[in-house]
């Protein structure tokens, strides 16, 4: 401690040093306290209109109010009024009043599926009157999760009466299933007669060819000209057979299909039900729901932000597999496989 | 106790590393600031040039293995400009020897060879043994295609002394070279070099590389061992050996499902059935064959199986079935043929051998 003496070199000037630190901090803390205040609207002027709901459900304080997708607010304060209803109290910043005027109205939106729920103003009638301080604006109640659900149910009871009548034994649909089955049986028989008359055409070829050999001589030209006729009705046989086959098989294929459509149908129906049972759920869940989403949300960000850095970092990068390197493409000993010039 | 003292000493506002070895305190700092380095994320990049080809690369050998040839070529030619733009030597020689192979695959030999001579230069002046072996067997197997069997056969013994100075043996080059040495006729004994009886030479070799093969779990090179030795057997009129090594093959090629392959090892074990008196197992194979090659579009085949199925049914004294596949047969002659697959079956083709 004997070295350590007002003497000491090291000391002069010590207060004017710690002074200066001291200023030095506190102007730096001044500055960020300013800019976080500036970036958040705390310096700028605003004016306070309201509005009144049915409920406050969904509605907190703080909650921001955009125009066109642009912050311009945030929810002040939410009371409930004398008569049970609830008022909304909005903050606005006075650089935007010129575009909140008569016809404007509040209604609450979500940013996605499962983003926060937001305030959103219209902008009102051009030329006129603005609204000021402490007016009323209209609130326009806009659809929630539980609205969607609403929407949903009828369109799924479409669907439901849809699958009836495509399963109705009587029905249309059902009908011309039956139809079909005829047509492919129809098929059937036609290629059985497709195929005898493919025979009796190979004897008919036969004779009309013993025919042309007897008088080629006497009429050449014409002779040649039926030959090649016979010729190319032999070739358009021979292409008759793939597609006879292939018939076969699409009438196979739309029995078996034919069999399996009121199984499916039921299936069908089935999950429908079970959708209708989770909108059910979904509508009076949706609340808590929505909050679960919420933080899986967050869940799932942090979880990822964590394997990232855990890739980046130290560890994580001894342990990660090391990127592929380009490789030869596999060398076929075989001289079988390949064309010779 | 070190630690603790430095941070009472910290904290006492007197110096924090008075009484610690300085040479301890440079460990513990160096240790400190190892430590900070290597926690800090790793920095957010765009992917360089490199890993542009590495991609391109990857991706041309995905298209290879599909049998993508076109798309290969394309990927390939990316990989390699990028290569050269950043001088990539290594990555360059891998490129130019997978284009060199995707054209011996398109069967266009003058771009094979150009861009092979481009790589077995550039692997020499690498002094990369490995990429040169490559180089070479790939340019014994284009000088095969462009009709100079001789040439090839040096090229493939190139690769395999290569090999040889390097302790290692390929079941892969032993094939190839088995096969060209039937081809050739040359009838040197494959790996000493000494002469010894026709045949006898590859058939050596074949067992050594399908050994080699096995061991290695290779199984596209294995199966090629098999058939190759089922033509040295067709070659001795070995028939039951031939038999059974095409039976080998095609257990192989078959779940591999490469039609080429699947076909020759069926028209071989057909043929080999024809040369034991089995009419009837023949014609099935032959039919199998017929429809395997029709399905792939292996026009030539197609017609060589079709041909195999008419003369055997009419000596079968079929002349019904003899009749229905010559109508076929007729039909696809009054289209062109396309596609110019090889026919190298057991007793066709170039792969026919001189050494018999």
């Amino acid at each position: 401690m004997d070295r350590l003496k007002d003497s000491d070199s090291r000391f002069k000037g010590l207060e004017v040093k710690i002074g200066l630190l001291v200023l030095i901090v506190l102007v730096g803390i001044a500055f960020v306290v300013v800019s976080l205040g500036i970036e958040r609207g705390i310096f700028t002027k605003k004016y306070t209109l309201y509005f009144i709901t049915e409920s406050g459900e969904g509605f907190r304080k703080g909650m921001p109010v955009k125009l066109s997708g642009f912050n311009i607010g945030r929810v002040k304060s939410i009371e409930l009024a004398g008569d049970a209803r609830v008022t909304v109290y909005l903050e606005i910043n006075s650089k935007y009043k010129g575009w909140l005027r008569s016809g404007s109205v509040a209604k609450v939106i979500k940013e996605g599926f499962i983003g926060d729920a937001v305030v959103e103003v219209t902008v009102g009638k051009p030329g006129t009157k603005e609204y000021a301080e402490g007016e009323m604006i209209p609130f326009e109640k806009a659809g929630g999760m539980a609205e969607i659900v609403n929407e949903v149910k009828p369109v799924l009871n479409e669907i439901k009466e849809i699958i009836h009548y495509i399963n109705d034994p009587q029905g249309d649909i059902k009908k011309t299933l039956s139809n079909v089955q005829n047509v492919t049986a129809g098929m059937n028989m036609t290629r059985e007669k497709v195929d005898s008359l493919l025979d009796q055409t190979g004897t008919t070829v036969k004779k009309v060819q013993g025919l042309v050999d007897s008088v080629a001589g006497s009429a050449a030209p014409a002779m040649e000209s039926t030959a090649r006729t016979i010729k190319n009705m032999e070739q358009i046989s021979l292409k008759l057979v793939p597609t006879m086959e292939r018939i076969d098989r699409l009438a196979g294929n739309a029995e078996i299909a034919t069999q399996r459509l009121p199984g499916i149908t039921d299936k069908l129906e089935r999950t429908i039900d079970n959708v209708k049972g989770m909108s059910d759920a979904l509508s009076n869940d949706a609340p808590r729901i929505r909050e679960v989403l919420l933080d899986a949300g967050d869940a799932a960000r942090d979880g990822k932000a964590l394997v990232k850095g855990f890739r980046e970092s130290w560890p994580g990068r001894l342990v990660a597999p090391k990127p592929r390197s380009p490789e030869l493409v596999p060398f076929d000993g075989s001289l079988m496989n390949v064309e010779r010039r | 106790m070190k630690a603790s003292r430095i941070v009472l000493n910290f904290f006492k506002g007197s110096n924090p590393l008075r009484g610690l070895n300085p040479f301890r305190g440079l460990i513990l700092i160096g240790l400190i600031a190892i430590f900070a380095y290597g926690c800090a994320a790793a920095k957010e990049k765009k992917p360089s040039i490199e890993e542009k080809a590495v991609d391109a690369s990857m991706r041309g050998s995905e298209a290879f293995a599909n049998r993508d040839y076109a798309a290969a070529l394309v990927r390939f030619e990316i990989a390699l400009q990028l290569d050269r733009s950043v001088d990539n030597r290594q990555g360059e020689l891998i490129d130019l020897i997978n284009i060199a192979r995707v054209y011996t695959a398109l069967a266009d030999y003058k771009n094979a060879v150009d861009r092979i001579e481009k790589a077995i230069t550039l692997a020499r002046s690498l002094n990369d043994n490995r990429k040169l072996v490559e180089a070479y067997a790939t340019y014994s197997k284009v000088r095969w295609m462009a009709g100079d069997s001789q040439a090839a056969l040096m090229e493939i013994n190139k690769a395999i002394l290569i090999d040889a100075k390097d302790g290692v043996k390929s079941g892969g080059l032993l094939n190839l070279k088995a096969e060209l040495l039937i081809d050739s006729g040359t009838v040197e004994k494959a790996e000493t070099f000494q002469r010894v009886e026709p045949l006898q030479g590859a058939e050596e070799l074949l067992f050594t590389a399908l050994s080699l093969n096995k061991r290695d779990d290779n199984a596209a090179e294995t199966a090629n061992s098999y058939r190759a030795l089922a033509r040295v057997s067709d070659l001795r009129k070995k028939w039951n050996d031939a038999l059974a090594f095409y039976s080998k093959a095609y257990d192989i090629d078959k779940p591999a499902g490469d039609p080429v392959k699947i076909t020759i090892d069926l028209m071989g074990m057909a043929k080999s059935n024809l040369a034991l008196k089995r009419p009837d197992e023949a014609v099935f194979l032959f039919g199998r064959a017929y429809i395997v090659s029709a399905n792939a579009g292996l026009t030539a085949r197609t017609a060589e199986s079709l041909d195999k199925l008419i003369i055997t049914y009419k000596e079968m004294g079929n002349a019904e079935k003899a009749d229905f596949y010559s109508r076929i047969r007729d039909a696809m002659s009054a289209e062109p043929l396309q596609g110019a697959e090889p026919l190298q079956g057991a007793d066709n083709g170039s792969g026919g051998g001189k050494a018999k």
